[in-house]
């Protein structure tokens, strides 16, 4: 885009072009006008010895013929065969009407093409132009918009509605879904640090991704590392989780990993969130950087989570008792099919399709 | 993937419950696999609701049936993709849109019809005012001519006009007073009867009449396009035709054209079928220093984005270092606090 900036040269040659007077510029001549091949296009037209044959009938009938027979004149064989007279078309003439008042105008057909490019061109005047020009590109943008947004109705309607949250939804790229206590949660979660990996959500509240994501962000610590050796890892497992690799290590193995977790205290545990990054307050031990209402103390009773019947609170109460009306969708493999993830939806938002949740 | 079931045998079952629900949650947002934390809490912060705004809040659709009909109705159909309006559709018969394409054809139709002998009932001129042969339109230029006016003089004068048969139109009209009504009378003869001939040339040239009536109704549907829509933009077409003193435009209207000439980049990469730089090429005058001047700034223009897509900056593409930065102050908020958003939340 060259707005603010210099013009270039060829520009400036263009410019000075189409200013008032340049046609009278030796060497430099008027830019614009109306296409050559339109004049030529209706000059071979108009130079038809029938065609000029009745243009001179016309305009020897003009101030001769009453307005009735005149107009009759003009608009002969309008509706049968109006390139014999060079009539304007019949069927057209209303709709023509703002600029061929009752289907006829003094040149015919060709005269009202020829004069309608003419006028928009400015009539000589290419400042005049120059506003037809602008006028009508802000009306095609603007047109297109309105177009082009009842053309992505369908996708848009996938991901409307009250299950997605409605207009919220579209309007916040789909954050009104986890909470619209905007403000407190942007806090919560800039209290955070680099806590959650965003690329590992699936894996979210697993103590073997937290480790991950400590590893990948800073290193472990001597506390977790002795944590790891606690739940029974082998060399190669924890060696694996301390270069930043996600490893199922098993249920058992984990939950003997968050057990240790609980135990990461003091020291130890202001080493972990100072690798991480995270400043929350009220974090007593590694374990409660899994717990929702610990990580998020300010906006967790605000989060909520798509359903078939729509968006539901995650927490009961706001003191922190989960709802757990939401188990069912969670775990119930019967249970109606998860509009959020819905693969219209998942491919607008560009997610890979979800897993099953069992 | 971590699933619920497992995880609650992982941690407690409250937090599991809550971190896969709020996994599920935080996975809805577009694109967030690529982001990370700190980028999406300052987003977070940040962000707005419909708060406060009833009607919008209420819709069960993106775009109510009622504004998406609205609307069509309003717009004209364009010719670009999807009904996509395109600078033909507005102006484009200043380029010569449609019509450079099919006024040939009907002119080569005409043409060959004439070469055949199938219009002399309408243009055949036998030399005399009261040849036989004489078509339709020719006794019409020898009657604009008084070849058929016989004037009685008075005081006052009569006028009379007789066409001799075996001519169209044939007959006496007046005498009369006026000259305008013998004239008229005769007029409507003649017209009717050449409407006979025209319908008996379409009768029999069926074909080749289809051929150039098709031609002059593209034709025709361009100019009413551009009218329906030049009016749709504000532009006073019927003043701009007809009048243009009294159409809604400034004259040497410097400043226009200084804005014109910067856009001529940007109106290059238009290369759409019937977009702007079409429309360019066509009323670029190719012989003059200007003209072809034009049509070298939207390559300039096409080149530039070439340039810039491999990193490569014109001297020409300058920062503006005046832009203003300062955000208004009177926007307002549009948060809930978490005691709001609680208050809405089903469970």
């Amino acid at each position: 885009m060259s707005c603010g900036g210099p013009l270039s040269a060829v520009m400036s040659i263009a410019g000075a072009g189409m200013l008032p007077g340049a046609g009278a510029i030796a060497g430099l001549g008027s830019s614009l006008g109306v296409s050559s091949t339109l004049t030529s296009t209706l000059g071979s037209f108009n130079a038809l010895p029938i065609t000029g044959q009745f243009s001179n009938i016309v305009s020897s009938a003009t101030g001769v013929l009453g307005g009735g027979t005149l107009d009759s004149l003009r608009t002969l064989g309008a509706g049968t065969f109006p390139a014999l007279t060079n009539a304007i078309p019949g069927g057209f003439a209303s709709a023509l009407g703002p600029i061929a008042a009752g289907g006829v105008f003094d040149g015919g057909f060709t005269g009202l093409i020829s004069q309608t490019a003419s006028s928009i061109m400015g009539s000589g005047d290419l400042t005049q132009f120059g506003q037809i020009f602008n006028s009508s590109q802000g009306f095609i943008g603007q047109a297109n918009q309105f177009v082009n947004s009842g053309l992505n109705l369908d996708g848009i309607s996938a991901t409307f509605g009250s299950v997605t949250g409605g207009m919220d939804s579209l309007i916040t790229g789909g954050f009104s879904q986890v909470s619209e206590a905007f403000g407190s949660l942007g806090a919560d979660l800039g209290n955070l640090g680099n806590l959650i990996d965003m690329n590992n959500l699936p894996n979210l509240g697993n103590p073997s991704a937290l480790v991950k994501q400590l590893a990948s962000v800073g290193g472990l610590v001597p506390g977790v590392e002795s944590a790891l050796r606690t739940a029974g890892l082998d060399s190669g497992t924890i060696a694996n989780l301390a270069t930043g690799g996600f490893v199922d290590v098993g249920d058992s193995a984990n939950k003997l990993l968050y057990d240790g977790m609980t135990s990461i205290t003091g020291t130890e545990l202001d080493q972990v969130k100072n690798v991480l990054g995270v400043r929350t307050p009220g974090i007593t031990n590694m374990a409660d950087l899994l717990n929702p209402t610990k990580i998020l103390p300010t906006s967790f009773a605000s989060l909520t989570m798509p359903t078939p019947d729509g968006l539901r609170g995650i927490y009961a109460t706001a003191g922190g008792a989960v709802n757990t009306n939401l188990e069912r969708f969670l775990v119930d493999p019967t249970a109606p099919a998860y509009t959020g993830d819905d693969p219209i939806v998942r491919a607008r938002l560009g997610l890979a399709p979800v897993e099953a949740t069992v | 993937m971590t699933t619920y079931n497992r995880l609650k045998k992982i941690i407690p079952a409250d937090q599991a419950l809550a971190n896969q629900a709020l996994s599920r949650s935080l996975r809805q947002v577009k694109d967030i696999f690529d982001t990370d934390l700190p980028a999406v809490a300052e987003a977070v912060g940040e962000l707005e609701s419909n708060r406060d705004l009833d009607l919008i809040n209420a819709l069960t659709t993106p775009i109510p049936a009622v504004v998406t009909a609205f609307v069509g109705n309003v717009l004209a159909t364009g010719t670009g993709p999807g009904n996509t309006l395109t600078t033909n559709d507005v102006i484009g018969i200043a380029a010569g849109a449609t019509v450079t394409t099919e006024i040939p054809v009907a002119t080569s139709v005409i043409q060959e019809l004439a070469n055949i002998g199938a219009l002399d009932g309408l243009t055949a001129n036998g030399g005399t005012a009261s040849s036989s042969t004489n078509g339709v339109y020719t006794v019409m230029s020898f009657c604009l001519g008084n070849a058929y006016t016989i004037v009685t003089p008075g005081p006052p004068d009569t006028f009379t006009i007789t066409i001799p048969s075996p001519l169209p139109g044939q007959g006496t009209y007046g005498p009369d007073l006026s000259f305008g009504n013998v004239i008229d009378a005769a007029f409507g003869n003649l017209i009717a009867a050449a409407n006979i001939v025209i319908a008996n040339i379409a009768t029999t040239y069926s074909s080749e009449t289809a051929q150039a009536n098709e031609t002059t109704n593209a034709c025709a549907e361009q100019l009413v396009l551009n009218v329906t829509n030049c009016i749709a933009a504000g532009i006073d077409i019927g003043n701009v035709v007809n009048d243009p003193a009294n159409a809604n435009l400034v004259a040497n209207s410097v400043s226009t054209v200084l804005g014109l000439t910067g856009q001529l980049h940007d109106i290059g990469l238009d290369i759409t079928a019937g977009g702007a730089a079409q429309f360019f090429e066509n009323i670029a005058n190719t012989t003059t220093l200007s003209g072809q001047a034009v049509i070298a700034s939207m390559r300039e223009g096409r080149n530039i984005a070439v340039l810039n897509a491999v990193g490569i900056v014109l001297d020409t593409q300058l920062v503006d270092v005046n832009a203003n930065t300062t955000v208004a102050n009177n926007l307002g908020t549009a948060q809930y606090t978490v005691a709001e958003a609680r208050a809405n939340i089903i469970i």
